[in-house]
């Protein structure tokens, strides 16, 4: 409720102006929710909704194997898989050529000796006996959620989730 | 995203923010609004064309923009209540040399600000010259001295 001292002054004056005071009063008011969204917009982004932060990290783990990656990814801004085994050496990582549809793998890391396709999935393969981190560097190119079943070795199924904002 | 969503996107959320933030964002121009203004639209510019640096993009998005200027400008010219909700109207600051507190602090003017604009427009030296101070649609403040 508005106390008195705090009214608005209405006046009569001369000029030939719409004034439209309560609009403007409207306004004001519109315009303070519009600037706690404002924050609350800085505040989530600060804590990662819209990715990079606590809200977006993502760590999956399975047997030996964990995956880092972000939740919430932008389009066309590039985005990280961390793979890392604790013991077992990695020698195939296959992601599903539908999630490559939509995010664009851009760069791995260490470079993969061979590529080639199964059914559904795209498999890199690595050379060596001690891979034990492979990086995979991604571009969004679709919007919305996606889900993706990666495998690795072929035994290890690694679920990633990502929403894709515009 | 096909350039017109996105120039549409961008134009109508830049309306909405900046009115959101108030008239005098864009009037009372200090040397960091300068800069904020400019970093906003590089970060605007960026966000319209995307990685797409095309003439053919350039110009689809010069017409969505000027063709949404010109929806805009017509719809305000039919429907004054939506040229008012975009543009907001003009505000009395000061009736008969007696600033309007209550105004002036909800929509961030100063009596110095008023006494500028006085001083610029008819070299006056005190409030109680002034009958009128309009804070005006586009942020600049108009002075109505007594004649």
């Amino acid at each position: 409720m508005i106390s008195p001292a705090n009214k608005i002054e209405r006046i009569k004056s001369t000029l030939q102006i719409k004034e439209e005071i309560n609009q403007h009063i409207a306004g004001w008011k519109i315009q303070r929710m519009g600037w706690v969204f404002i924050f609350g917009i800085m505040l989530l982004a600060l804590l990662g909704l819209f990715g990079e932060g606590i809200l977006s990290n993502e760590t999956k783990k399975s047997g030996d194997i964990t995956t880092q990656y972000d939740r919430f990814i932008r389009y066309d801004s590039e985005t990280k898989v961390l793979i890392v085994s604790n013991s077992a050496h990695m020698a195939t990582v296959s992601l599903p050529q539908d999630y490559l549809k939509k995010l664009r793998s851009i760069r791995i890391i260490p470079e993969p000796d061979a590529n080639d396709m199964s059914t559904d999935y795209v498999n890199y393969n690595f050379k060596g006996s001690e891979n034990k981190m492979i990086a995979i560097y991604l571009v969004p190119k679709a919007y919305g959620n996606i889900d993706a079943t990666m495998l690795i070795n072929g035994m290890d199924r690694i679920v990633l989730h990502h929403f894709i904002y515009p | 995203m096909n350039p017109v969503l996105r120039g549409f996107v961008i134009y109508v959320f830049l309306l909405i923010i900046f009115r959101l933030m108030g008239k005098r964002t864009l009037s009372d121009t200090t040397t960091f609004d300068f800069v904020l203004l400019l970093i906003i639209s590089e970060t605007t510019q960026q966000a319209l064309m995307g990685d797409d640096f095309s003439l053919t993009a350039s110009a689809i998005l010069i017409c969505t923009l000027m063709g949404l200027d010109l929806i805009f400008t017509l719809l305000k010219h039919r429907l004054p209540t939506f040229g008012t909700i975009t543009e907001g109207a003009p505000l009395i600051i000061v009736n008969e040399g007696k600033p309007l507190k209550k105004r002036m602090d909800k929509v961030k003017v100063k009596e110095d600000d008023i006494m500028y604009a006085a001083r610029l427009c008819f070299g006056l030296e005190k409030m109680e010259e002034i009958k009128y101070a309009v804070l005006e649609k586009d942020g600049t403040i108009t002075i109505i001295p007594y004649r």
